[in-house]
């Protein structure tokens, strides 16, 4: 599964920090960052000095520093980012991977289970495009067949559901079973949701470990359609 | 470190001694002034960063130079301002003994700056001119 394990590697933003440099009732910068579940710091900057600027950190080493005035449309929605991310300056790089994603680690089934309703419930209100789901093991799709055969029956939806086979599925038309080995598949929790013409996108991506489900869920089109590229080469 | 650190510490007096050359000496006024690297160095000391360290200010030169043009400033851009400050600008500043500079800790400090040197330097700052 390296391909779940790039995807997850490169949004754990919580390697990523960012000081902010600028007059304490500058506060607009520094609210979008908090807001997305990142390190932020706050810095004093000297009248009469430099203008105020973002320092984006990586592993605590610097990365880059970026003026105020480059943020303008980088930070509100919808988020502004270079068609890809290679060759992108690490500063920028840094910048929008940690807006991308919202990692989290070591979370339970419960609120896993959040997540993966609030991705279905968007999947029913779109109604067309493509939803992917992997449930690690068909049995832990067995609560859920019934939300599937609405999906796929009551909607446009193309709907594909992935797990090792170690129960019998039941037939739904619209819906595609793909059966997963016993490898390190069966440690992925993954829904991935594209509406038709890419409209809405939606992915959570989480990995089984010893304390929980590490993992993130986003909304970029970009990490979406990874997290459904990863899922469609099974 | 070692040799590289030696050797570009060579490259640093060599520095020095051209800056000395050049100031004609006034004190220690003209090579307080001599780059502008220096001369916002000593703003931020001046105005806010009375003890700070030798990494912030690499940093805080870093954005400044941001801010000048709009660009951001890279990891690489910034390494050339601390290297700027490590071997040429703060042992300068100390010698003048306006700073006290430990090169290993890179801490560094306000000792004395003369209140002529602080008012040139606010209005030289003042003037926006390019960054490092």
């Amino acid at each position: 599964m390296t391909g779940f394990d790039d995807l997850m590697s490169s949004v754990r933003e919580d390697r990523k920090q960012f000081d902010v440099y600028a007059p304490d009732d500058e506060t607009a910068v520094a609210n979008v960052l908090t807001a997305h579940n990142v390190d932020v710091k706050r810095r004093s900057l000297p009248d009469g000095g430099p203008g105020p600027f973002l320092v984006v950190k990586e592993d605590g080493e610097f990365a880059g520093a970026i003026p105020f005035s480059e943020l303008d449309g980088l930070l509100e929605p919808p988020l502004q980012r270079p068609p890809a991310l290679e060759g992108v300056s690490d500063g920028y790089r840094v910048l929008f991977e940690a807006l991308d994603g919202t990692v989290f680690t070591a979370l339970g089934r419960r609120d896993l289970l959040a997540v993966t309703r609030e991705i279905e419930e968007r999947a029913f209100r779109v109604g067309s495009g493509t939803l992917r789901a992997c449930f690690q093991s068909f049995d832990r799709f067995r609560p859920q067949v019934d939300v599937y055969r609405e999906l796929a029956g009551d909607t446009d939806l193309d709907v594909h559901v992935y797990g090792t086979p170690n129960w019998e599925v039941p037939e739904i038309a619209g819906l595609t079973y793909h059966e997963l080995d016993g490898g390190a598949a069966r440690r992925y929790w993954v829904l991935a949701l594209e509406a038709e013409a890419g409209t809405v996108t939606n992915a959570l991506v989480a990995v089984e470990r010893e304390a929980g489900y590490d993992g993130f869920w986003t909304d970029d089109p970009e990490r979406t359609r990874d997290a459904m590229a990863v899922l469609e080469a099974i | 470190m070692g040799n590289d650190e030696q050797r570009t510490s060579q490259v640093a007096s060599t520095v020095l001694d051209a800056d000395a050359a050049d100031a004609g000496f006034d004190g220690g006024l003209h090579r307080a002034f001599a780059t502008e690297l220096r001369c916002r160095t000593l703003y931020l000391l001046c105005t806010r960063h009375e003890s700070t360290s030798r990494e912030e200010l690499a940093t805080l030169l870093a954005g400044w130079a941001a801010t000048d043009d709009g660009r951001m400033r890279s990891a690489e851009d910034r390494d050339r301002v601390r290297t700027a400050l490590h071997h040429r600008d703060l042992p300068l500043l100390a010698d003048l003994g306006f700073i006290a500079f430990d090169p290993a800790s890179g801490s560094v400090s306000v000792r004395s700056i003369p209140d002529a040197v602080v008012e040139a330097v606010v209005e030289s700052v003042s003037g926006a001119p390019e960054g490092p």
